[in-house]
Parts: C-alpha cells; sequence; structure tokens
C-alpha cells in the first residue's frame, strides 16, 4: 500500500451500544476489500470472544483498509475502534485524538443516547470532524426523519445530509465510504518536523514484546530509530514497524498521517501509557502531544483462587492478563478468611468483571471475589495520610483523624418521568445535586456529584430499575471529600471475617449492615449448630441474625436401589461443597463475600 | 472385597391392585396373566443368579407381593422355597386388605416369618384421601390373623408428614399402632417424587422442621414402650431388628431379583431393567456400578452410619489404610460437641439427633 497523505482518512466509529457499530465497521471492512467474507468471524474488530458475546469493545483496534472512490483515486482509510464504556472514557479519547473525523452512528429506532452524547463531546474536544449516520433503516420502525431531528437537536450538528444505511444488509455503505471521502478531512503534519506520535493502544505479544499502536502526527519513524516515550521518559529501539489490514503488513517506516504498530522491545505494558507520546531520542519534539493523563485504578476488590492450590495459577493468569491491561493492578495480599490472594485494581466494575470472567473461563479458575473497594484517603492524627484501597487494612479509629472517599461527576440522562425517582435515589446515595438540563422535550439530564463507593455499591441496578432501563448514564472523577466514614465488620458465628469488611457512612450503617448480614444469611447453608451473623462497628454489635441449625436433613429410605442414587448425589454435592470456604467452624460459599454488593438498604 | 457369602435375598413382586397417589416403586396394576408370565422371569432369574441356597435373609417386597391370587402367590412361594431352607427372616410385605387367611396359612407353610404391613395412616379419611384402600379395622383385623397363625414378627409402615395430618394426629398414629403390640415400627417421612399423583397434585413434603418433630414424637413414644431407634426411620423390640434391611446398612452384599431390583453382588452393584416387557422375554438391561474402594469408602460411612451399630473405625481402618478420626477430627469433635456422634468402643455411632442430619454428617465426613 502506498502512502499519500492526501488520499488518507483517519477516523473511528462513535455508537451507542447495540446502535451497530461493530456491524457497520464490518460492512466497511467487506466493502474495502480489506477480508474475504469467509474469514469473516462475526464483528471482527471485537477480538476478544468476551467481547464478541457481551457486543461491547473492550480493548482498541485499529485496521488500515484502501478504498478505491468513486472520484477514481485510492484512499487510505485508517478505522480506529473505541471501546464502548464509561469505565474507559479515557482510552476512547485518546483513540479519537488519533483521528480526524468520526462517524456518529444513530439508531433510526432509539436516537440519541446519552452515552453517545458523552462520546460524541469527546469528539467535538478532539476538534473532529463528525459525519452522522442514520442506522438500522432496514427495520419497520425506523424513523430516519426523527433521527436526523434528534442529531440536529441533542447534539447541534446539520444532519440534512446523513446518510441513511443499513448496516445489517450493507444497503448504502458505499455512500457513507463516499461520504468519509469527501467529509473527513486528510490529515495534517508535516514529514519534516520531529517525531511526535501519539500511542492510542497497546498489546503484548510473546516475541516482540510491547506492539504500541500509534498514530504518527508530526514526523516519520523508521526501524532502527531510536524512540523516546515523553512520559514514561523510555527510550527504545525501533525493531518493527507497519500497519494491520487486519494482517500485519511490515514497512520500513510510517509516516505522519499513518496509523499502525511499532515494536521496540519493550518488556512492559506499563512503561506504554495511552495518550503518550513517542519521539525521536536525538531529534525530540518541543513538546509532548496534549490531553495525556494518568490512568489509576478507581475500584479495588481481593481476588483469591477458591482452591489455595490455585494462588500460583491465578498469579501467573494475573502476569498475563496484565501483560496486555496497563489498568489491571494487582498486588499479594493476605485475609484470615479467604488465605492468599491478590488485591487488584480497575477502571471500574466493567473492566473488574471482565477480568473476573477472563481468569474463570480462559484460566479455569475458581475464584473468591471481595466487594469492592474505592480507595479512601486516611488522615491520621500523626499527619500521615494513607490510601486504603481495603477496607480491613483501615487504622484504629483512634489514630484517625478523618477519611475523604472519592466522588464522581455522575450525568444521568432519562425520560422526564423519572426525575423525581433518580433524584430520590441520589439523595439517597449522599449525591450533590448539581445540574438539571432539558436535553430535548422528552430527556433531562440530572447532574450530581456522588461518592464512587455508592456507584459502586448497586446503583446500575437501582437506576435500572426506577427507570425501567430507561436512563443511561456516565461519569468521570471530580474530587475527594470527608465524610463520617467508618469501617463496618461482619462477625459469623462470633469471627470477624476480614473479606466482608466494609467502609460505610455512619448515618447508613445500620441499614446497610442488616442488609448485608441478612444477605449472607440466604447464601450460608445450615449448620448442625445456629450461627450468628452480627454487623460490628468498632466491636460493636449493631445488627444481628442468625442462621437456625440444621435439624433434619436425612434420606429416611435408604434400601436397596436407593443406596446408588444416594451415593451419586453425595458425590455431586461433594463436588459443589468444593467451592466453599471455610471461615472458622463456618462453611461460606462464594457469593457471600459479594453479598455486600446485591443488598438493598431498605430495611423490610 | 466383598468374597464373603451373600446371605440375603431381595425379590420384588411390582404388582399393585391400585396404584397409591405417592408410591414411585416400581409397581404395575395387577392382571393375572401378566403376573403368571412375570413369576415364570422370575424363577428363571433366580436359578440364573442365586447360587447360594442356604440364605440367612429373603424378604419380598413389591408393589404388593399379596395381590398376586392365592394360586399366583402359592407358585411365588414355591419358586423362593429352595432358597429358604435356612432363613433365620424371610419377611414379605403386605397391604392388610389382601391379607387372607389363605394367603397367611401358605406363608406359614413356606416358612415366612415376618411380615411388614404398609398402614400409612390409622385414620380412616386420611386413608381415603390418599387413595389407600383398608381401614385401620383392616390392619387390626390382619395383624390378630397373623397372630392366630403364628406369625408375630410384624412391622407396620408409617408415613410422617401426609398432608391435613397434625402432630396431634401422628400421635394418634402411633397410640394406635402401639396397640397392636408390633414387633417393628418403620417412619418415613413423605417424599413427593416426579411422576405420582402427590407431584401432579403439587403436594408439598414436610417442611424439615416439621419432619424432626414427628421423629422426635414417634422416637419418644415409642422409645418409651422400650423400641429402639436402631437405624434413621426404623424402631424394634430388643432383637427384632430387620436382618435384612440390616445387610444393607451394614453395606453387605445381597442379591436383588425382580423387575427393578437391585443387588450387590461381587463388587458390582446393578439395578435390573425396569421394562417389564424386557423383563418378560428374559432380556434384563442392569445399570451396573463397579464399587472400587473409593466408593466402597463412601457406602461404608454413609450406609453403617445409619444405624446405632454405627461405623467401626477399626474396620474402616482396615479397609482402606486410613484412620478416619485422625482425618476428620475437626469435624467428627465438632458432631461430638454438639451431641449428634459419639464414640463407644471404637465405633462411631450417630444419636438421635445425628440421625436426623445424616446427610450433612456423611458428606462433612466424605467431602
Amino acid at each position: 500500500m502506498d502512502f499519500e497523505q492526501i488520499y488518507t482518512r483517519n477516523f473511528s466509529i462513535i455508537a451507542h451500544i447495540d446502535h451497530g457499530k461493530s456491524t457497520l465497521a464490518d460492512r466497511i471492512l467487506e466493502l474495502t476489500g480489506a477480508i474475504s467474507e469467509r474469514e469473516m468471524k462475526d464483528q471482527i474488530l471485537d477480538s476478544m470472544d468476551l467481547e464478541r458475546e457481551r457486543g461491547i469493545t473492550i480493548k482498541l483496534n485499529a485496521v488500515t483498509l484502501s478504498y478505491k472512490s468513486d472520484d477514481g483515486h485510492t484512499y487510505i482509510f485508517n478505522l480506529i475502534d473505541t471501546p464502548g464504556h464509561v469505565d474507559f472514557t479515557y482510552e476512547v479519547s485518546r483513540s479519537l485524538a488519533a483521528c480526524e473525523g468520526a462517524v456518529l452512528v444513530v439508531d433510526a429506532t432509539q436516537g440519541v443516547e446519552a452515552q453517545t452524547l458523552a462520546n460524541v463531546y469527546l469528539a467535538i474536544d478532539n476538534n473532529l470532524e463528525i459525519l452522522p449516520v442514520i442506522n438500522k433503516v432496514d427495520l419497520p420502525s425506523a424513523m430516519p426523519e426523527w433521527a436526523r431531528e434528534e442529531i440536529e437537536k441533542r447534539i447541534g450538528i446539520p444532519a440534512t445530509e446523513a446518510v441513511e444505511v443499513s448496516a445489517k444488509t450493507g444497503f448504502h455503505v458505499h455512500e457513507l465510504l463516499e461520504a468519509i471521502v469527501k467529509n473527513i478531512p486528510a490529515p495534517s503534519g508535516e514529514e519534516s518536523s520531529p517525531l511526535q506520535a501519539l500511542i492510542f493502544d497497546s498489546f503484548y505479544d510473546s516475541y516482540r514484546g510491547v506492539v504500541i499502536m500509534v498514530r504518527i502526527k508530526e514526523g516519520k519513524v523508521a526501524v532502527g530509530d531510536h524512540i523516546k516515550l515523553m512520559q514514561s521518559n523510555k527510550d527504545y529501539v525501533v525493531t518493527e514497524l507497519g500497519i494491520r489490514t487486519p494482517d500485519e503488513i511490515k514497512l520500513k517506516e510510517l509516516k505522519c498521517g499513518q496509523v499502525g504498530y511499532v515494536c521496540a522491545q519493550i518488556k512492559d505494558i506499563k512503561d506504554v501509557r495511552p495518550g503518550d507520546t513517542v519521539t525521536l531520542f536525538d531529534n525530540p519534539a518541543k513538546h509532548a502531544l496534549p490531553g495525556y493523563r494518568d490512568i489509576n485504578p478507581m475500584v479495588y476488590c481481593g481476588l483469591y483462587p477458591v482452591d489455595s492450590d490455585d494462588y500460583q495459577d491465578l498469579k501467573e493468569a494475573l502476569e498475563k492478563l496484565s501483560l496486555n491491561d496497563a489498568s489491571l493492578q494487582f498486588v499479594p495480599e493476605t485475609s484470615q478468611a479467604l488465605g492468599f490472594g491478590f488485591r487488584c485494581g480497575f477502571l471500574g466494575l466493567l473492566h473488574m468483571d471482565v477480568i473476573q470472567e477472563r481468569l474463570e473461563r480462559e484460566y479455569n479458575i475458581d475464584l473468591i471475589l471481595t466487594a469492592p473497594s474505592v480507595i479512601y484517603h486516611v488522615y491520621l492524627t500523626s499527619g500521615e495520610m494513607l490510601s486504603i484501597d481495603n477496607p480491613s487494612k483501615l487504622p484504629d479509629s483512634s489514630r484517625i483523624k478523618s477519611i475523604e472517599e472519592p466522588y464522581v461527576k455522575a450525568s444521568i440522562m432519562t425520560p422526564k418521568e423519572y426525575v423525581g425517582p433518580i433524584m430520590e435515589l441520589c439523595q439517597d446515595k449522599r449525591g450533590i445535586y448539581l445540574d438539571l438540563q432539558y436535553f430535548d422535550d422528552t430527556r433531562m439530564i440530572l447532574v450530581y456529584d456522588m461518592p464512587l463507593s455508592e456507584i459502586v455499591y448497586n446503583f446500575f441496578d437501582k437506576l435500572k430499575s426506577f427507570t425501567k432501563g430507561y436512563a443511561s448514564f456516565d461519569y468521570e472523577p471530580s474530587s475527594y471529600r470527608p465524610n463520617d466514614l467508618i469501617k463496618m465488620d461482619v462477625m459469623l458465628n462470633g469471627t470477624v471475617v476480614d473479606a466482608l469488611s466494609s467502609i460505610v457512612y455512619r448515618p447508613h450503617a445500620y441499614n446497610r449492615g442488616l442488609g448485608i448480614i441478612r444477605r449472607i444469611k440466604t447464601v450460608i447453608p445450615r449448620q448442625q449448630f445456629e450461627i450468628p451473623i452480627q454487623a460490628a462497628i468498632g466491636g460493636k454489635i449493631i445488627a444481628r441474625v442468625d442462621v437456625k441449625a440444621v435439624r433434619k436433613d436425612v434420606l429416611a429410605k435408604c434400601y436397596g436401589g436407593d443406596i446408588s442414587r444416594k451415593k451419586k448425589l453425595l458425590e455431586k454435592q461433594k463436588e459443589g461443597k468444593k467451592r466453599m470456604k471455610k471461615v472458622g467452624s463456618v462453611e461460606v460459599p462464594q457469593e457471600a463475600f459479594m453479598s455486600i454488593l446485591s443488598i438493598d438498604d431498605e430495611e423490610e | 472385597m466383598t468374597k464373603n457369602n451373600i446371605n440375603s435375598l431381595y425379590i420384588h413382586i411390582p404388582f399393585c391392585e391400585s396404584i397409591c397417589d405417592y408410591c414411585d416403586f416400581t409397581k404395575l396394576q395387577y392382571f393375572r396373566n401378566i403376573a403368571s408370565t412375570y413369576l415364570e422371569a422370575l424363577e428363571k432369574e433366580l436359578t440364573e443368579t442365586v447360587t447360594n441356597h442356604d440364605l440367612l435373609t429373603i424378604y419380598i417386597g413389591g408393589g404388593t407381593p399379596t395381590s398376586l391370587e392365592d394360586d399366583l402367590f402359592l407358585k411365588l412361594l414355591q419358586i423362593v422355597d429352595p432358597y429358604s431352607k435356612k432363613a433365620k427372616e424371610y419377611t414379605i410385605e403386605a397391604n392388610p386388605e389382601s391379607l387372607s387367611v389363605n394367603k397367611i396359612k401358605m406363608m406359614k407353610e413356606y416358612g415366612v416369618n415376618r411380615v411388614s404391613i404398609g398402614v400409612e395412616s390409622t385414620d380412616d379419611r386420611i386413608l381415603k384421601d390418599i387413595n389407600r384402600h383398608h381401614t385401620f379395622s383392616d390392619v387390626k383385623k390382619a395383624k390378630e390373623l397373623l397372630e392366630l397363625n403364628g406369625i408375630n414378627n410384624i412391622n407396620f409402615d408409617l408415613m410422617l408428614g401426609l398432608p391435613n395430618v397434625s402432630i396431634k394426629m401422628l400421635q394418634k398414629d402411633i397410640l394406635n399402632i402401639l396397640s397392636l403390640n408390633p414387633t417393628h415400627v418403620s417412619c418415613y417421612s413423605l417424599t413427593v417424587h416426579e411422576h405420582t399423583v402427590f407431584h401432579i397434585n403439587k403436594i408439598t413434603p414436610p417442611s424439615d422442621e416439621f419432619s424432626y418433630e414427628a421423629y422426635r414424637i414417634v422416637d419418644s413414644l415409642l422409645k418409651k414402650e422400650g423400641f429402639i431407634h436402631y437405624e434413621v426411620s426404623n424402631w424394634c423390640k430388643p432383637n427384632k431388628e430387620s436382618l435384612h434391611n440390616l445387610t444393607y446398612w451394614r453395606n453387605e452384599p445381597y442379591y436383588g431379583v425382580g423387575l427393578g431390583a437391585s443387588g450387590y453382588v461381587n463388587d458390582v452393584r446393578y439395578k435390573n431393567t425396569t421394562n417389564l416387557s424386557m423383563y418378560l422375554k428374559g432380556t434384563n438391561a442392569q445399570e451396573k456400578e463397579v464399587v472400587k474402594l473409593k466408593d466402597l469408602e463412601i457406602y461404608q460411612i454413609m450406609l453403617n452410619l445409619r444405624t446405632i451399630e454405627g461405623l467401626d473405625l477399626e474396620k474402616y481402618h482396615r479397609l482402606f489404610k486410613k484412620d478416619l478420626y485422625k482425618e476428620k477430627q475437626q469435624i467428627i469433635d465438632g458432631y461430638i460437641d454438639s451431641g449428634h456422634l459419639k464414640i463407644v468402643k471404637n465405633h462411631l455411632i450417630p444419636t438421635f439427633e445425628g440421625m436426623m442430619i445424616l446427610d450433612k454428617i456423611t458428606l462433612d465426613l466424605i467431602a
């Protein structure tokens, strides 16, 4: 593929989940002859099984395509995929920064959604040309004219020329490609300038080390060049570079405007941060590219193998996963209740879910997760400040002067009839009201400053049930605020179970405590003795429920044929028992450790 | 592993005059010509599989063995006769209404010395509700007839937790049974099996709390009258344990013949086909489990703990080269402290409370 800057178009696709981004990407790939239909799995850009299953994109991917336009020229398209979830906003913004334009997909039956809006604003912030597309026009319920209005009214960009397509049938996708050629600007930049390449993604390859995905903004880079990563301040020598179509094609150099991959024997993916700028060591750019931000985990939880023999396997699996995922952090930790495991940091709950599922599915490790925690800033009387990501590590209250917790700015878009219930929910969740605006005739946007811990807790589920799923939700970190926070312990049969401790807002402690222990009660199998489950603060019991002793658990008739049947059943139950943790004399199933999340606050 | 002699034989008679609403045993409506052919197939199986003629216990169960007409009933006894000469215990299950003088006389003649009567309830209204066709007075009559003819070792089966039976009614049941001066009482809490009328009618089985209460009351009433609670669901006067059933719980081998019958022979636990036409044709496709040492270990714990003989720890050690107490000390001590188990003369023995949660204890010991 020959590179010519003026015949290059770099773009992303922005869409709400289910609005057909991946399907559209597939059609584009087909029409540009990137891959034959035969080779296509569904939605090739989402390369992880998990992504395909959930219909979401977690890791970014980029692909270089060639398109012969109606104007007779052959264009190079770089299609950069963006992850579609609130946990990954920063990554989205970096991949958008690698483009000149964005195709905005709006579902002709659904209109503009909150998440789409958030990403459109990210695109606008990055000075991208927005190319609206109305998808799913093949559906009988499609209302393309209404969708057009939606785009104009809500996003405020002209939509009269928006192409009506059906990604599913391929209808008008050719017209869309022509619009991309016509409307998305060619990349700027000077080949002779010092190198500035934006890192928007990376992955680990066991032979070549970290493979960096870059967009060359200025200058050029070639095999053998001595490069430097400006933020992490590390330098390397380029061993290989090229483009992905999606098959890799090795090139000698990448020039400004191009999107491609670079290998430089980089061992640690943590050195390669999205948003960082690659420059030449000997002829560095004056400035790094703007917009770089350190990304840090927001949510932490303990990960323990159900079978303690799996500890080493878990360690290796986490190491492997983190090779490809710079935002996954983990350090060993020990729990009295759960034994040896790891405290892991995630960007958000989805990220946590994804990692958990991958560990269980790809690495076959049965896991116990403790309830997720945020990072608390704990100010000690000594003047020292501790960052606490594990509630059981909170120092004795006598040593604590104050505790601050992270807040996020939460934007909720909702049909207006739900504004009341949502405001109530947000207030219950200790939200601080910031703003309420009409989005259009029927929908409003509510903005609250809310403790992240409340979001982690069960905000999503509540929001969903309060609004029948019609509200959408987005958040970004805002600040730390001091609050009346205390550690609440859970005692099983008189013993504190460290893995069940949580940090709670004192005025909510009783209800929260009762909710947790009631929930635990439903999952703890009965024993031959009564098991008290207690919630305690500083050694003082605030709530208690009891798991009654089992009095009758026996097969009454055991003769002849009953005998083999009973044994088979016992063997099955034996397998189930393996998935429980013994805490003192009490058997605790996996789900008990997550019960902090799945409870209702309301006292019955 | 089970090289010792096989001393027990179970024979299944799958016919009933009518089908009870809760029953999930292998059973069929009685038809004379089928029953007749069945006995031929049974005889064939007996001669082919049962090599030991000096059996110590024989148990003819069902279904309802006494549902056979007199001539067929006689034929059944004749078929079994060659095996019963040395039997110390020879039991036949019976319904009160089908225990005729004729049949009882035949039993006596052929050496049957124990009868197990399905009473289920002593309340005639309840009996009617569950589609049983006898009354309590039938039970009394049957019992008198048996004794009159010299069969004194009688078991009465009672069901706990039938719909609309209160604890108070249950007490009455036990007192009624006791008035018959039985040697043996079995009480089973109701289980609602699939493919039964109870299941179709969505009858709920008794709660664990109710069952526990029911067993506790049965136990205390029977103990007062000198009964021993020797197995989870069985009580007897001293030395009147069902020797045949002890075979099961001692994890000893036994023959099982007849439709759907189970046996345990030469380290194989098998179950005969439940397909009548196949069985009648002599095609008996068995389900088989080869009992390996690790299976034997589970069976040993699961079965031995059902009775007050308990699990012989020394024998266990000999068989499996393991010290169960040492390996499960925390668990066993826990159950001893909570009053569910005791160790007497190196036997691990369940208490009443222990028997009531035996499934849990077993699971804890094998897991």
